[in-house]
C-alpha cells in the first residue's frame, strides 16, 4: 500500500505527464546496491527508479525523461546538452517613468517641463486666475524593453496609473470631477517636447479613477510590441475637455519568463 | 613520363543549414511556436509575447476630434 506522500507525488507526476506528454526530472542520487535512481521533479522525489540500460550511464544532475509502466516509473534516458534547459523561471519588473514631462497650452503656446512627485503630468482643461485657459498633456518615457532579458517571453504587461491628490487650495481653485477617465496615448518622444504633443496611436480610455486611486489595466499587445521594438518610447495622457482635468503618475508592471 | 600534377581542388565554404520555416526559426531561437503570439527582434534583443497574453477589455479607439 502506498503512502499518502507517494500518492501525492504520483498524482503530481501524472499531472506533469498529462501537461507535457512525459515528465522530465533531475537525477539526485544513484544507488549502486539496488541499481536504481532517485529523481526530483515538481511535486517531490521518486526513488527506486530503473533505467533503460542501452547507451545510458546515469549521472547525478542529469535531466531525464520518465515513462509510466505497469511496474511503475522508468527512466527512458537523459536529454542532450541542447535540451537541458527544461525549466522556466519567472520574473517581474516595475518600469517607472524615466523621465516624464508635463506640458500645457496657454495663450497659444505650449510649455513643457519635467514632472515631479509633487507635480505629476496632467490632462484636461482648467482656468487659471479666472481668465487663462490651460490645456494639459503629459508623456512618460517607459523603458519596457530594457526590463526584459533578451530571450524572454512577456506573459503580462499592465499599465498602472495613479490619480494624484491635490491639496485643499488646489481642489478649490481647479476643481476635478469625482471620476475621471485617463485619455491615454502611445508616443515616441526621447527628449522634452517643445510643441503640441504628437501621438503614435489613437486614444485609449481604459477605465476611470477617483482622486488618489491607482488602477492597472492590461496593456494592448500592439502597444507592448511597439514599446519592445522601440517604435514607441512610452505613454502619455491628453485631453482638452474640462471634466477630464486631473493629474497622474504612470508605470508599467511586467511579468516575464525565461529559460533557466 | 609526364608530370601529372593534379589540379588543386578549389576550397569550398562550409555550408550551414539555415531554417526558413517560421516554426523552425522560432525553435532555433529557443521558443515554442505554440507558446508565443509574436516575437520582437531588435539589433540587441529578442523578446516574445506569450500566447496567453491578456488583451484589455477596452481597446484603443479612433480618436475623436
Amino acid at each position: 500500500m502506498s503512502s499518502p506522500l507517494a500518492s501525492v507525488i504520483a498524482a503530481s507526476v501524472s499531472d506533469a505527464a498529462r501537461a507535457t506528454g512525459l515528465p522530465i526530472a533531475t537525477v539526485t542520487a544513484i544507488s549502486s546496491t539496488t541499481a536504481s535512481l532517485s529523481v526530483s521533479l515538481s511535486g517531490g522525489t521518486l526513488t527506486g527508479l530503473r533505467w533503460i540500460k542501452s547507451g545510458y550511464t546515469p549521472t547525478v544532475g542529469d535531466l531525464v525523461v520518465l515513462v509510466r509502466t505497469q511496474e511503475g516509473w522508468i527512466v527512458l534516458g537523459t536529454l542532450s546538452a541542447s535540451l537541458t534547459s527544461g525549466t522556466v523561471s519567472y520574473g517581474t519588473a516595475a518600469v517607472l517613468a524615466s523621465p516624464g514631462w508635463g506640458g500645457l497650452l496657454a495663450e497659444d503656446y505650449w510649455t513643457w517641463a519635467l514632472t515631479t512627485d509633487s507635480l505629476p503630468a496632467g490632462q484636461g482643461r482648467r482656468t487659471v486666475l479666472d481668465t487663462i485657459d490651460e490645456v494639459h498633456a503629459g508623456v512618460w518615457v517607459l523603458p519596457v524593453a530594457a526590463a526584459v532579458p533578451s530571450g524572454g517571453t512577456v506573459t503580462a504587461a499592465k499599465l498602472r496609473l495613479t490619480r494624484w491628490t491635490p491639496n485643499a487650495e488646489e481642489s478649490q481653485s481647479y476643481p476635478e470631477a469625482d471620476m475621471v477617465t485617463p485619455r491615454v496615448y502611445l508616443h515616441a518622444y526621447t527628449a522634452l517636447p517643445t510643441a503640441a504633443p504628437t501621438w503614435t496611436s489613437t486614444v485609449w480610455a481604459p477605465g476611470s479613477l477617483t482622486v488618489g486611486q491607482s488602477a492597472s489595466w492590461d496593456l494592448p499587445s500592439a502597444w507592448l510590441t511597439a514599446l519592445l521594438a522601440g517604435t514607441a518610447t512610452g505613454v502619455g495622457v491628453y485631453s482638452a475637455t474640462r471634466t477630464d482635468w486631473t493629474r497622474m503618475t504612470a508605470r508599467v508592471d511586467l511579468t516575464y519568463s525565461t529559460a533557466a | 613520363m609526364t608530370d601529372t600534377t593534379e589540379d588543386p581542388v578549389a576550397p569550398t565554404e562550409a555550408t550551414t543549414e539555415v531554417p526558413t520555416d517560421p516554426a523552425a526559426i522560432l525553435r532555433s531561437l529557443g521558443y515554442d511556436p505554440d507558446a508565443i503570439r509574436s516575437l520582437v527582434i531588435t539589433p540587441t534583443t529578442v523578446i516574445a509575447i506569450s500566447a496567453d497574453y491578456s488583451e484589455p477589455r477596452v481597446t484603443p479607439e479612433e480618436a475623436t476630434a
